[in-house]
């Protein structure tokens, strides 16, 4: 008889700045590892082959898709997901997304702060055209994406690039 | 959970990662190298690929280095991510005008939350007909360094794709780094049509020159298999820039047409839209080298 035990590891990192230390099957992903094992459902499951972006989260600072990266190959890493952000620079996105009606069922929407929080830190000054071009990895079925553009170029330009944001 | 079940080995060192593969290429078990996995990934979760063992090299950290030799040629190494291409400084080992090129090309693939896993050594294995890499580094004459236990051997970029997802990689090679030639490059072009912001495209060209006058050769990328590459005879290119707007446009129409009599019979036979795209971004990607 062959053996079905499904091959394990034991996994130690550090997730929205506290330390988890979890056995996973080595074919688990980020994301299932974030939903399933941690219970942090902010990080949303969506297309589950990287072309939607809605599981976006930060590992050791870069944005990546948790549906296609191995949870077995974040071991020591840091992860933080849409509940770990905070700063001034998050809340003023957040407030945007809320203010310009940057969303409505919500799906997309942790992925979306994620990646605009990464492009508003890497270029704080962007005109429509490059905020639509740089949020193309990010899909939303709702709004036609014009309040989340609005939204992310209120965060954009002199000030921006200074809030400091923890979790990186 | 999605992908089949597999064992996953993370290897520290080349040397481990070689031994790994090898031990599995002797018992013939379906082995993979990944790095970042944003090719691989998607694969697995749909379950395209089922191997049973996954070989981790991303964090062997000589495969992450850009370095320039001592006789000017830059090796980037295999687990450089497309991220750190598009981020590499202008004052870095990736300097000059072969620099922009590659900051350029590793701009444009896909997303950011992908680039910063995917690698540049990820891509050229993978051999996706569309991706970025295979075409772009044909087309800067670059060559491709792989090592198995027997040592390292090179290869052309441009004889390094074979296919659709093939490559000139024999069991239990992997590649460690990719070398750009010293000479400089004098002008480029690089375009490519996606109906999608970052999605793959459906036609993609590339034109590096390195010797003065006329552009003499575009490589021709998601043609379905290898990049394929066109020598031109178009001496009146040389002079583009300098032409009056009428000539440039009676040019650029010629070239175009030029283009689509040299495309092989098998790129997208049949298929008269798709000929007339990949022309068009082919004459495209040459007048930019021209004009830049």
């Amino acid at each position: 008889m062959t053996d079905t035990t499904p091959p394990m590891l034991t996994l130690e990192l550090t997730v929205n700045g506290s330390p988890a230390r979890v056995a996973i099957e080595l074919r688990l992903s980020l994301c299932d590892l974030l939903r399933d094992s941690l219970h942090l459902t902010g990080t949303h499951a969506g297309c589950e082959h990287g072309v939607c972006g809605a599981c976006t989260v930060l590992l050791d600072g870069e944005p990546v898709r948790a549906c296609i990266t191995l949870a077995a190959a974040c071991d020591g890493a840091q992860v933080t997901t849409v509940e770990g952000l905070s700063g001034p620079l998050i809340d003023r996105l957040r407030a945007a997304f809320h203010a310009e009606h940057a969303l409505q069922c919500g799906y997309c929407t942790p992925g979306m702060l994620v990646s605009a929080l990464d492009l508003l830190r890497r270029k704080p000054e962007l005109s429509d055209g490059e905020i639509r071009r740089h949020m193309a990895g990010n899909l939303c079925r709702c709004t036609g994406y014009v309040g989340i553009v609005r939204a992310i170029r209120a965060c954009a330009g002199a000030g921006a690039a200074n809030s400091g944001v923890s979790g990186r | 959970m999605k992908p089949a079940p597999f064992r996953y080995q993370r290897a520290g060192s080349l040397e481990e990662a070689l031994a790994i593969v090898g031990s599995a290429v002797a018992v013939d078990e379906d082995a993979r190298v990944i790095a970042g996995g944003q090719s691989l990934g998607p694969m697995l979760n749909l379950r395209m690929v089922r191997p049973t063992l996954l070989v981790d090299i991303h964090r062997i950290e000589p495969l992450r280095a850009i370095t320039r030799l001592a006789d000017g040629r830059v090796r980037i190494g295999a687990c450089v991510t497309h991220a750190a291409l598009e981020d590499a400084p202008l004052d870095g080992p990736l300097s000059g005008t072969a620099g922009d090129f590659i900051r350029h090309v590793a701009d444009g693939i896909a997303y950011r939350a992908i680039r910063t896993r995917g690698t540049i050594g990820g891509s050229l294995a993978h051999a996706d007909p569309a991706a970025d890499w295979p075409c772009a580094l044909a087309a800067l004459g670059a060559t491709i360094a792989v090592v198995s236990p027997a040592g390292e051997r090179r290869i052309e970029a441009g004889e390094f794709s074979l296919g659709l997802f093939e490559t000139a990689l024999q069991p239990g090679e992997i590649i460690c780094a990719i070398e750009l030639p010293a000479a400089p490059v004098l002008r480029w072009g690089y375009r490519k049509h996606c109906r999608k912001v970052g999605e793959f495209p459906h036609a993609l060209a590339a034109c590096v020159v390195r010797d003065a006058g006329a552009c003499a050769q575009v490589w021709l990328g998601a043609t379905g298999g290898a990049p394929v590459s066109l020598e031109l005879d178009a001496p009146a290119l040389g002079a583009f820039a300098a032409l009056p707007e009428g000539q440039q446009a009676r040019l650029r129409t010629g070239l175009r047409a030029s283009i689509a009599a040299l495309l092989p019979a098998a790129v997208a036979q049949g298929d008269a839209y798709a000929r007339h795209l990949h022309a068009q971004i082919a004459a495209e990607a040459v007048i930019d080298a021209c004009l830049r």
